[in-house]
């Protein structure tokens, strides 16, 4: 059963409509001592990166984070924000973030005439060759809305995207799995990456 | 980008899906949880949602759950929003975003509010628009309120607010598929630092894509071409395959 965050800044609807598509099961979790119940966690997020940090620790999640993420191994999907949010730190605020992830989050550095938010339909490249299976590439787009991006990082970047400049689409390390769109909005690339995590990891 | 945006528009009033000409002679459409259905078969970039009258009837809750339920893609939703609790309960339904009008007239500062709770990603301003006195001016409440601030003025305010993004509305072309104000847009284009929607007029799929294809624009949004088809303008859900879009490398 996969347990999907509620920490009062995300779109939940969506993700659980996804997974229900996918006959995959999913629960909304809005009490972080009921994480425990779950094989697999999805981290939802947005909005702003300190915003969603007092959320996390306003509510007791971080403690209960690690461990079930750091200490009990368990796989977890990270989702735009929550991609952010399991790194080191954003430009976007002044709080910590998890620390999964040693990397600081940017601001997207698009060249002169290119608008932020970097909002649309773009397509993702591979990086490094492991989790190939994940993500049907043949004219893959997903879709990205957000100002702040993962800058990419030879470790853990598995793929990446560019709008005037490049950062990771996906990042990846050990149980974790993070991706900066959202693949519950973006057709039937989402699903296929969604049903990757809930089927196959 | 692999490319710019092709948005629908929806109209609703009552629940159910309209059409309008200039912002008035409401018609019958049909079903919107039909439409999006149909769209999301499509592979439908995103869609904007505008209930027309949720600012006297309050907002349509149910039905936004339903809707979202149909969609693997990006939604907006636009009509008679005032909090922050509303915003927040548009958003967890399912909406990527709130697309506000009037309250940005009235109240600027909330909307500065939204921004830094919700992030500007998730903040849409609606300018509509008509030529006036030598200028463009924003009009608010379905277009029957000159706001007094010329588009410009209202672009320089989003900027200041931090919007994540605006959709310029003519509202005297909205509804006639006469063709898209591209002049006024152009004049206004660079001064906003987040993308402009164009919206209002649009005639055919031609005219979409090929502004889409050629960089004028940064992203359309249109209504009648996606649900009207022929000259005797039937009621058809279309939208154009993905062969017709140009990928572009940024």
């Amino acid at each position: 059963m996969i347990g999907i965050i509620d920490y009062g800044v995300s779109n939940l609807g969506s993700l659980q409509n996804a997974f229900n598509f996918l006959n995959i099961q999913s629960e909304i979790v809005n009490n972080p001592n009921m994480l425990s119940r779950y094989d697999k966690i999805v981290l939802p997020g947005v909005g702003s990166f300190d915003y969603a940090m007092n959320k996390l620790n306003e509510f007791g999640w971080v403690n209960k984070l690690h461990h079930e993420i750091i200490i009990k191994k368990k796989n977890v999907l990270g989702i735009c924000l929550g991609m952010q949010l399991m790194c080191q730190s954003s430009e976007e605020g002044i709080q910590n973030g998890l620390g999964y992830f040693p990397i600081k989050v940017r601001k997207i550095n698009a060249n002169g005439n290119l608008k932020v938010p970097h909002m649309g339909w773009n397509s993702v490249t591979k990086y490094k060759n492991f989790h190939s299976n994940m993500l049907n590439l043949t004219n893959n787009r997903f879709y990205f809305v957000h100002s702040y991006c993962v800058p990419i990082n030879d470790q853990y970047t598995l793929f990446y995207t560019e709008y005037g400049d490049k950062f990771s689409s996906i990042i990846q390390k050990d149980n974790l799995i993070a991706t900066q769109f959202h693949p519950e909005k973006s057709h039937k690339f989402g699903l296929n990456l969604l049903d990757y995590f809930g089927r196959v990891l | 980008m692999i490319r710019k945006r092709l948005i629908p528009t929806l109209l609703i009033e009552n629940g159910n899906l309209i059409k309008t000409i200039r912002f008035s002679s409401p018609r019958y459409i049909g079903d919107p949880i039909n439409a999006v259905k149909i769209f999301n078969e499509k592979g439908v970039d995103e869609l904007n949602l505008i209930d027309k009258n949720a600012f006297k009837k309050g907002i349509n809750f149910k039905l936004l759950e339903n809707i979202s339920n149909e969609a693997f893609m990006p939604l907006s939703y636009g009509g008679g929003i005032k909090t922050v609790e509303e915003v927040q309960r548009i958003l967890r339904i399912g909406f990527e975003k709130v697309i506000l009008g009037s309250l940005f007239f009235n109240q600027p500062e909330t909307i500065y509010k939204f921004v830094e709770m919700f992030g500007s990603q998730a903040i849409v301003v609606a300018l509509d628009y008509k030529y006036s006195k030598n200028d463009y001016y924003c009009f608010f409440n379905n277009g029957k309120i000159n706001s007094g601030l010329t588009l410009k003025k209202s672009i320089a305010l989003c900027n200041k607010l931090c919007v994540g993004e605006i959709i310029l509305t003519n509202i005297d072309k909205e509804g006639t598929m006469e063709g898209l104000d591209i002049k006024t847009y152009s004049l206004h284009r660079l001064i906003s630092n987040c993308q402009l929607i164009i919206n209002g007029g649009a005639k055919d799929f031609n005219e979409v894509v090929n502004l889409l294809n050629t960089n004028v624009v940064d992203a359309v949004s249109a209504s009648s071409i996606f649900i009207f088809y022929g000259k005797k303008k039937g009621i058809l859900i279309n939208y154009p395959g993905e062969h017709i879009f140009e990928r572009v490398k940024y």
